[in-house]
């Protein structure tokens, strides 16, 4: 089989491999299990490193078609569905950052209980990115805490309603994906090149694609699923879920949504950007007086999601490489955060600030390591949120027309916002009076925890420190997209 | 002013008042070498950084910004800050009762001064009151209790709606039957009222 030859089809057969591995192993072998996953996640690691200098090396070397290392394979010839694979830039960093977060991953959940041999295995089904939902629904329901049955249910049937919607805008678009006589296909470059979808079909399938895929976006008002669903997660899930599924709403809306049908895009942006630019500052609004740290950050990635869906729909490459930027960026913070957050429940069992205080005495590595993280979410310098955000607003400052402005000047306000409550929790968790006797008993970091956020922090600092680096990667795969942009839209 | 309130300071700190030395451990003392050098060096730099040519090497055009000694500004600056030092020395050189009593007749000003003007407690009521009491609760409550609620009451609505109509799948064929039977009966009626009217 030719496809075998391509290395992307290796980043769903190794998460397959390895549930195959841990179904092998015994149900109380721990260190078997850990060994699997360890080395699951790493190959993974390696794959997507050596992904990134596959495709430097094509560019480098002068290849500049849309997408590279294609192919494509028939899958069910009556509807012509084929299993096609590429990347362009974009893909290429989105993959980087889920091998990473899933590396992360694994050493956050190292002491996992009970079930520690089926909570990996349906953690690697997710990391495969095929099947989403329903291991995220088995994972929050047998081993979250709280509140989980009813969080479960919630994040799944919103989730479900939003894949309804955007359904119907798949088969919509598979029904108008090549001119009269043609063949049909679901093959996205293909469509795109075709640009056969009528406008008046346009302005009914892009909403549904794009509310489809903002749903997943944690897109107000279609948002309350995250609050919920984050709080329950066990950390691993929670990490997985914020920094890699949330992105495919970004993605979606990108590759799906805007590419595909410019002209609605363009007819129907400024609904969606008044949309994104409240969820903006809503989001952060809303994290401000919330006391669960989880709630903290779940309102907090409305703000940020709602950022990339925003910069997504100004269509320029300015704004639209600083959404990619952004959704590495909060991908990897927001992991973080959740591993974090996971840590100190895992020892002080609360997460509302009010009951705790004076941590930063008591572990100081995960003091640290929070305040950091604080401080990439509120965009420091040197860390990764200030590359992003400073490339989102840049770009979305380009348009001239006073809507577009007062939007931006508007959205850049929750960067204030965003200080507040990062500062609020850091002064109360972490400085200030132990307000309980026993969290003074309690340890820092372990190992396992260690290697785990420090993954995550060099990863944040690198893309903070060299942000060049990956904006050559994501912007040059925008270019012909926004010239294509441009072509259709008159008014660019 | 500048040269007023930074003499002031110079002569509390050093002058004012005798400092009485009780515990001998806790007497001030001349600060350690690695306090001395960066003061020193500082010192030296801070005499010196008037002579820097910066209007050479400040520029938003490309080229060099004309400026010029203007002797009346400059002689009356010194004149004024000359005069702000005697004053400090005057007030705070010695102790004696000449500030207290200043403070005293302009009690009010001398209130809003120390206080900084309350630019923090107006600082502090927006964040907290207007801000945080007035915007975000309001938010918070409006996604947990509107947002939210409506999809839960979707959720629920689904729920009740299912809960009434599973009579309608009950298995029973009598059941069935007998709403058949009311049908037909009911179609029979119309289309009798249809023939006749």
């Amino acid at each position: 089989m030719e496809i075998f030859n391509n290395i992307l089809i290796y980043f769903v057969i190794v998460p397959l491999l390895t549930l195959g591995g841990l179904a092998l192993c015994h149900n109380r072998g721990i260190k078997a299990i850990r060994t699997v996953a360890v080395v699951g996640a790493s190959v993974l690691m390696v794959l997507a490193v050596w992904l990134v200098s596959i495709f430097l090396q094509a560019r480098g070397a002068g290849d500049t078609s849309e997408m590279i290392l294609r192919s494509d394979v028939l899958w069910y010839a009556p509807l012509n569905i084929h299993l096609a694979l590429g990347v362009d830039g974009i893909s290429v960093v989105m993959i980087l950052l889920s091998a990473f977060i899933v590396f992360a991953g694994v050493f956050a959940s190292w002491k996992m209980n009970p079930l520690p041999k089926q909570f990996f295995m349906w953690f690697f089904l997710l990391s495969t990115g095929v099947v989403a939902l329903i291991p995220m629904y088995l994972l929050i329901g047998v081993w979250g805490s709280g509140n989980k049955n009813y969080s479960a249910m919630k994040l799944t049937l919103m989730l479900m309603g939003g894949s309804a919607f955007l359904m119907l805008g798949l088969i919509g678009i598979y029904f108008h994906s090549a001119p009269e006589g043609q063949p049909l296909t679901m093959n996205i470059l293909d469509i795109a090149h075709n640009d056969a979808i009528p406008h008046g079909w346009q302005n009914v399938l892009f909403p549904l694609t794009f509310v489809g895929f903002g749903v997943l976006g944690a897109m107000f008002p279609f948002h309350t699923w995250s609050p919920d669903g984050h709080a329950s997660a066990p950390t691993a899930v929670s990490m997985l879920h914020a920094g890699v599924l949330m992105k495919l709403g970004g993605y979606g809306c990108f590759r799906i949504a805007i590419y595909l049908m410019p002209y609605a895009a363009n007819e129907l942006a400024w609904i969606f950007l008044l949309l994104t630019g409240f969820s903006i500052v809503y989001g952060a609004l809303s994290a401000c007086v919330q006391t669960d740290l989880k709630y903290i950050n779940a309102y907090s990635s409305v703000s940020h999601c709602g950022m990339v869906l925003f910069a997504i729909l100004m269509f320029n490459t300015t704004a639209m490489t600083g959404a990619v930027l952004q959704m590495l960026s909060h991908g990897l913070m927001t992991a973080l955060f959740f591993a974090l957050i996971g840590m100190i429940y895992g020892r002080t069992h609360t997460r509302d600030i009010r009951d705790m205080g004076g941590m930063m005495h008591i572990m100081p590595y995960l003091g640290v390591g929070y305040v950091i993280a604080g401080l990439a979410s509120l965009g420091l310098p040197g860390l990764s949120g200030f590359a992003a955000e400073m490339t989102i607003f840049f770009g979305s400052f380009q348009h001239t027309d006073m809507f577009h402005r007062v939007l931006t000047i508007m959205a850049t306000t929750s960067i204030v916002v965003t200080a507040v409550y990062i500062l609020r929790v850091v002064a109360k968790l972490l400085f200030g009076e132990v307000q309980d006797e026993h969290h003074r008993t309690l340890t820092d970091a372990s190992w396992e925890e260690r290697l785990s956020t420090a993954t995550l922090i060099l990863a944040v600092a690198a893309i903070g420190c060299f942000p060049n680096f990956f904006i050559n990667i994501i912007s040059s795969s925008f270019e012909p997209v926004v010239k294509a942009l441009q072509a259709a839209l008159p008014m660019l | 002013m500048t040269a007023f309130y930074m003499f002031r300071i110079y002569y509390l700190i050093f002058f004012w008042k005798k400092h009485e030395v009780h515990d001998p451990h806790h007497a001030p003392k001349d600060q350690p070498w690695t306090m001395t050098v960066p003061l020193i060096i500082l010192a030296v730099i801070s005499i010196f950084a008037g002579g820097v040519p910066f209007h050479d090497l400040v520029t938003w055009d490309g080229h060099h910004l004309h400026t010029a000694l203007d002797m009346k500004v400059a002689c009356t600056s010194v004149v004024i800050a000359l005069v702000g030092i005697g004053l400090a020395t005057v007030m705070y050189r010695k102790e004696n009762p000449l500030p207290d009593r200043l403070a005293n007749s302009m009690r009010g000003l001398w209130t809003a001064s120390y206080k900084r003007f309350y630019m923090d407690e107006l600082y502090q009521f927006i964040t907290h009151k207007i801000i945080f009491q007035g915007i975000c609760v309001p938010i918070a409550w409006f996604d947990r209790h509107i947002i939210d609620g409506f999809m839960n009451w979707m959720a629920e609505a689904t729920n009740s709606l299912s809960f009434g109509i599973r009579r309608l799948q009950s298995g029973s064929i009598q059941a069935y039957v007998y709403v058949y039977l009311i049908g037909a009966l009911l179609l029979g009626v119309v289309t009798m009222l249809c023939v006749l009217l």
